[in-house]
């Protein structure tokens, strides 16, 4: 139930969103089935009015896009709300790349529906002139010097794709729906995953798509009738033969029908989202312009580095992130990394691993590898810019908690940890009492930098007598070999794990919920614990089930997901 | 991140022109214009294209995510042998695949879209990437070692003493423990 009802506000605002693109497409289907566009759909068909419909979706959903990815704003609107709206409300703010995806994927399903109608109506406009009767009286207006025309085909023999490369709205639909395409095949996971350049590339092709889409309209092909007052549809359609002939008694039955073009539409919807994301880039410009001093680049094990800095006026919350350029190897490329350091600490960390072209290149930036350590090296500048997310304060409101991390979800709690050890030393008056802490993670390379600050705290709190406060247990999925096995046995009774190096010993396999729950509530009870997890979906769920399960009898499990 | 391998860009965007020809063609027979035939040419292409690039190929460095169902295409691709596995074939091929789209509007988007993923697995082929299975080899590697060599994990956790915990004298009940004798027994 409690998983529904975090999830209902992110169903509102999706229901509200297709409601919103059903209610348009609905709404100008039928503003095109009205007399002014009769003629146009005499010889369209139904063309005319999906192609519009679509169109009009497009505008809706292409004011929308930019919004999620002002990550600026959101923040700040975050900031702003936190008075009146509560707090599942405003996580759906952190869901923006979710909402930005949704939107993306209904502006390519709008985009198809738009092509394919056009692809009719270009087809059925050269094809008027061969069918005998109205659609070809249509056609050959204006028969007057200054009569206006209705098919933007001005002649039978060509064929539709010559005729395309000839209009503003042929070539530049055809550019912005490549574009479309290049972003779409390049953002799918594998490439977002692990080519980010070229995913981060093709993306900012999107400045193309809003200049083509802005001129798309210019053309003016889609052309109404003007004069329906004098010139009824219904009544003159047959008497195509007699237009603006005079009849018997000297009056002009049906004048011929004059028609106008649509101005373009798309820059109404998307000139405020766009000043938006002109102000978001400005902020972004300024924050990369703020001066940040590296304090300390500390070389881990397994190719990770720390990088730590200070800012004027940088406050942050634990498990929060934020996002680092370095000039010196790409002026363009933001990434996101997620803090490590405390609020409490005089600095701000962040734990780079080096995979990739960019992270081995700021590596090399700041010198991980050189072996003198010179006080003179000259240290690149970097801008940052965040930080972003919402920063938990929940962990505070239990007196007992438990956190799960799985993998690489571990990162923010290495900020949370601190962040907590910092307020225990502190503020004696602090409700948290007991920390649980679970690490499920498949294999330990890389991470030793995390054990690092568990050894850190295994020291802390045997200098201050608190050895109680924090109980951390690991757990490794993949398993162990025989000779891990003979290492295992051999250090059994040393004081430290032989992998970790660690007091508390590594265990292997995954961990048993249905027992640690229950004992958990028993070596607490009465008491409400707060469960808090980040990792992967399926866990997640199980992680749900147990706490429901096992809140019984005073103790009361509070599971909090994705709260990082 | 890594470096960037150009053919498995050129892989998505090859699933995607394949799905914008076939709606193309679609579209263009039902429509019944002038050279509606193209439409049926188109179809076919974009089902050639979407049984070649289907399965994904190996990537250079990491775990390569494969696609659902990839497996049986995977073969068949590997059977192919040079013609599967160069990318320099696949950039001449769907260059010559995409000229018969331009002929109709309805194809016109894919025919582009098409000569796009040829230009990227030109780059690819310059590169000098080439399109390696994945998964199957693992299965001959498992033929060709016996199981009795092979060193796996072990199913059960390695044994622990029982004092460790207790001295530790805390109120908590040392849950994990009681998972390993759980076990154990």
């Amino acid at each position: 139930m409690g998983r529904l009802l975090n999830d209902i506000p992110r169903w509102i605002v999706i229901a509200v969103w297709i409601a919103g693109n059903i209610g348009m497409f609905v709404y100008t289907y039928f503003r095109y089935m009205g007399d002014e566009f009769y003629y146009l759909r005499l010889i369209l068909g139904e063309g005319l009015p999906v192609a519009r419909a679509g169109a009009s979706c497009l505008n809706l959903n292409c004011m929308l896009i930019l919004l999620p990815v002002c990550r600026n704003l959101t923040s700040f609107s975050r900031g702003s709300l936190k008075r009146c709206c509560n707090k599942t409300v405003l996580r759906q703010l952190d869901k923006q790349l979710t909402f930005h995806r949704y939107i993306a994927y209904m502006i390519c399903l709008h985009t198809a529906i738009h092509l394919g109608a056009h692809v009719f109506n270009a087809e059925r406009f050269l094809d008027s002139y061969s069918q005998p009767g109205i659609l070809s009286a249509l056609s050959l207006l204006p028969t007057t010097p200054d009569g206006t025309f209705i098919n933007f085909i001005r002649t039978a023999a060509t064929d539709p794709i010559r005729e395309m490369c000839k209009t503003t709205a042929g070539v530049t639909g055809i550019i912005i729906t490549l574009v479309l395409i290049l972003m779409m095949s390049s953002s799918t996971e594998t490439i977002r995953r692990s080519y980010f350049e070229v995913f981060w590339f093709t993306h900012h092709l999107f400045v193309v798509f809003f200049i083509g889409a802005s001129i798309h309209g210019l053309g003016e092909i889609v052309r109404y009738q003007t004069n329906i007052d004098v010139h009824n549809p219904h009544v003159c359609k047959d008497k195509y033969t007699e237009w603006g002939k005079k009849a018997d008694d000297g009056k002009v039955e049906c004048p011929l029908p004059q028609f106008a073009g649509s101005p373009p539409q798309f820059w109404k919807w998307c000139i405020g989202p766009v000043v938006f994301y002109l102000m978001e880039r400005g902020v972004r410009f300024y924050r990369s312009m703020q001066q940040v001093v590296i304090l300390k680049v500390v070389k881990h094990p397994s190719n990770v580095f720390e990088l730590q800095m200070r800012k004027k006026g940088f406050t942050m919350g634990p498990g929060q992130y934020i996002f680092i350029k370095c000039p010196t190897v790409s002026h363009f490329e933001w990434h996101p990394f997620t803090l490590t350091s405390a609020p409490d600490d005089d600095y701000f960390s962040v734990h780079i691993r080096q995979v990739g072209n960019w992270t081995n290149a700021v590596a090399k930036a700041v010198h991980v590898d050189s072996e003198e350590v010179e006080k003179n090296l000259k240290l690149p500048r970097i801008s940052v810019d965040g930080p972003f997310g919402t920063a938990t304060e929940d962990i505070f409101n239990y007196e007992v908690d438990v956190f799960i991390a799985a993998g690489i979800g571990v990162t923010p709690f290495a900020s949370v940890l601190r962040h907590i050890w910092f307020k225990e030393t502190k503020d004696a008056s602090m409700e948290l009492k007991k920390v649980y802490f679970y690490w499920i993670c498949p294999d330990l390379n890389s991470f030793e930098w995390l054990h690092n600050l568990l050894r850190e705290y295994d020291t802390k709190m045997a200098e201050s007598g608190k050895t109680n406060f924090l109980s951390y247990f690991i757990y490794l999925t993949q398993g162990w070999d025989k000779n891990l096995a003979k290492n295992i046995v051999l250090h059994e009774n040393e004081e430290f794990d032989p992998i970790t190096g660690l007091q508390q010993k590594t265990h292997y396999g995954r961990p048993n919920w249905n027992k640690i729950f229950p004992a958990i509530a028993e070596a607490h009870p009465e008491k409400e614990i707060g469960v808090f997890f980040c990792g992967p979906k399926g866990l997640s769920k199980t992680l749900h089930k147990a706490c429901n399960q096992h809140s019984k009898s005073g103790t009361k499990f509070y599971y909090n997901k994705e709260s990082f | 991140m890594s470096q960037i391998e150009w053919a498995m860009w050129a892989n998505e965007q090859a699933i995607v022109s394949s799905t914008v020809i076939a709606l193309g063609g679609i579209l263009g027979i039902a429509g019944m214009f002038k050279n509606w035939q193209f439409g049926i040419y188109a179809v076919i292409a974009s089902v050639l294209i979407f049984i070649l690039e289907w399965p994904r190929g190996k990537r250079k460095k990491g775990r390569t995510m494969e696609r659902v169902l990839q497996r049986p295409l995977a073969v068949l691709v590997n059977h192919l042998g040079v013609f599967g596995r160069n990318y320099f074939i696949r950039f001449i091929l769907y260059l010559i695949l995409c000229v018969p789209c331009c002929f109709i509007l309805a194809t016109v988007m894919g025919g582009i879209s098409l000569f796009v993923t040829s230009i990227i697995y030109f780059i690819a082929a310059m590169k000098g990437e080439e399109w390696l299975a994945v998964g199957l080899d693992a299965e001959t590697v498992d033929k060709r070692r016996p199981q009795s060599l092979s060193l796996h994990p072990p199913k059960r956790p390695p044994p622990r003493t029982r004092e460790r915990h207790e001295n530790l004298g805390d109120r908590t009940v040392d849950v994990h423990d009681i998972t390993i004798q759980e076990e154990i027994r």
